[in-house]
């Protein structure tokens, strides 16, 4: 996060990029993949600031749409993605149109994204995570998504004032698995089934106008993970136990519109307490053992279509699976 | 009000569970919880959130693309 401040902070850098298209995307997967996408961006990754094929290719590019690469950082000052930017644009005006031009799409278009598992009609969350007290200013944004059916499940078969429903016991699940976990200060790891020793969150029809109603959430959850890695051989998979635990209270309301059959409001507020760490999550010893935490979840811009960070262990049949693309398999 | 609660909760870290949270404190924490304009300049950017569409844009529009890319979607969680 201080990075980005540092960087798109500099009115320069914001200035510059008015004169390209901007597009950001996820390494992990470019870099180890094999499908279309991946092998066209390493082709001009491993030309970069971090050269040869292997490790991390994180940082900032500049690309003419044929690939050619024309320059590349990865640094948190502000001053040398200008100068970045100033080399790129000098070296895409000395291109030609030839050295320009995108080539056949069948070379970059991927067969595999989590984004084309996005919910079309459904409730498409952001949500933030902070620290509560202390001097660290961090954050951490990520989306959780819901079917249209499993929105509508969230929904009392009572449909007037008091009527309730208690969260069917995989979507609370999800929330607490993937969601109501400590990335505040980078990434983490998610929770196995077995860890949420509690996850009940229930709503409640507070108001009913003809085709709109109110709810209020409430709930609790609690994570406990002991240590070892139960979610078998993945990407994510640690080379050593993380303990760890996170209990909130939650508490929201939404608006339902049965005229357009969605939420038009979804506000989750959680508060808790965390302990312990994971290998990325820039927590360390010297960090007291038990902090307060607290996250936000509300709807999704229209059309963000970002994939949930720990999509690919949502236990769901909708979720498109990738087939041999070098990622996200589970053994 | 806003004050108080996060003073609670700064002087008694670990009364995260006795925090106040209800109806009337909802906004506070959404505001609190909530990134503020200064901490989010990188969305001033329209960013296409692909490498794939970013391309095919790039080519459309006639400009070279910046590609930004992190370990998480720099969009997303990272």
């Amino acid at each position: 996060m201080a990075g980005r401040r540092s960087v798109f902070g500099n009115a320069r850098v914001r200035e510059l990029a008015q004169q390209f298209v901007c597009a950001a995307d996820e390494t992990w997967r470019l870099q180890n993949g094999t499908g279309p996408e991946c092998r066209f961006f390493q082709t001009f990754a491993v030309k970069g600031h971090y050269k040869g094929a292997g490790g991390t290719k994180q940082g900032y590019y500049v690309v003419a749409p044929s690939g050619k690469l024309l320059a590349s950082a990865n640094t948190r000052a502000g001053g040398a993605i200008v100068e970045m930017l100033e080399k790129g644009l000098a070296a895409w005006r000395e291109l030609s149109p030839a050295d320009r031009k995108l080539p056949d799409p069948a070379t970059f278009r991927p067969s595999h994204r989590w984004e084309h598992s996005y919910p079309e009609r459904g409730l498409v969350l952001e949500r933030f995570a902070r620290d509560l007290g202390g001097t660290d200013q961090r954050w951490n944004r990520d989306h959780a998504w819901f079917t249209e059916r499993e929105a509508r499940s969230m929904l009392p078969l009572k449909l007037a004032p008091g009527g309730y429903t208690d969260l069917a016991r995989p979507l609370a699940l999800r929330l607490a698995r993937f969601h109501l976990v400590d990335n505040v200060r980078g990434q983490t790891l998610p929770f196995a089934p077995s860890e949420i020793e509690q996850a009940e969150i229930r709503l409640t029809i507070t108001k009913r106008d003809g085709h709109r109603i109110e709810l209020a959430i409430r709930g609790h959850t609690h994570a406990n993970a002991k240590g070892k890695w139960l979610l078998g051989k993945t990407d994510w998979t640690p080379t050593q136990e993380y303990p760890r635990t996170l209990t909130t209270r939650l508490l929201g309301t939404a608006r339902y519109d049965f005229k357009v059959d969605r939420f038009t409001s979804f506000e989750l507020i959680a508060l808790g307490t965390r302990t312990g760490r994971t290998g990325n999550c820039g927590r360390n010893k010297k960090d007291p053992p038990a902090t307060p935490i607290g996250f936000y979840f509300r709807l999704a811009k229209p059309g963000v279509r970002i994939a949930p960070t720990f999509l690919e262990f949502y236990p769901a049949q909708w979720v498109k699976r990738p087939q041999n693309q070098g990622y996200g398999e589970h053994h | 009000m806003a004050s108080l609660i996060l003073l609670t909760c700064l002087l008694a870290p670990e009364g995260a569970h006795d925090a106040i949270l209800n109806h009337d404190t909802l906004d506070v924490w959404r505001q609190f919880l909530t990134p503020a304009a200064g901490e989010t300049v990188a969305d001033a950017i329209a960013w296409v959130p692909s490498l794939h569409e970013g391309l095919i844009a790039a080519d459309a529009r006639q400009r070279p693309l910046f590609l930004w890319v992190m370990n998480g979607h720099p969009l997303g969680c990272t």
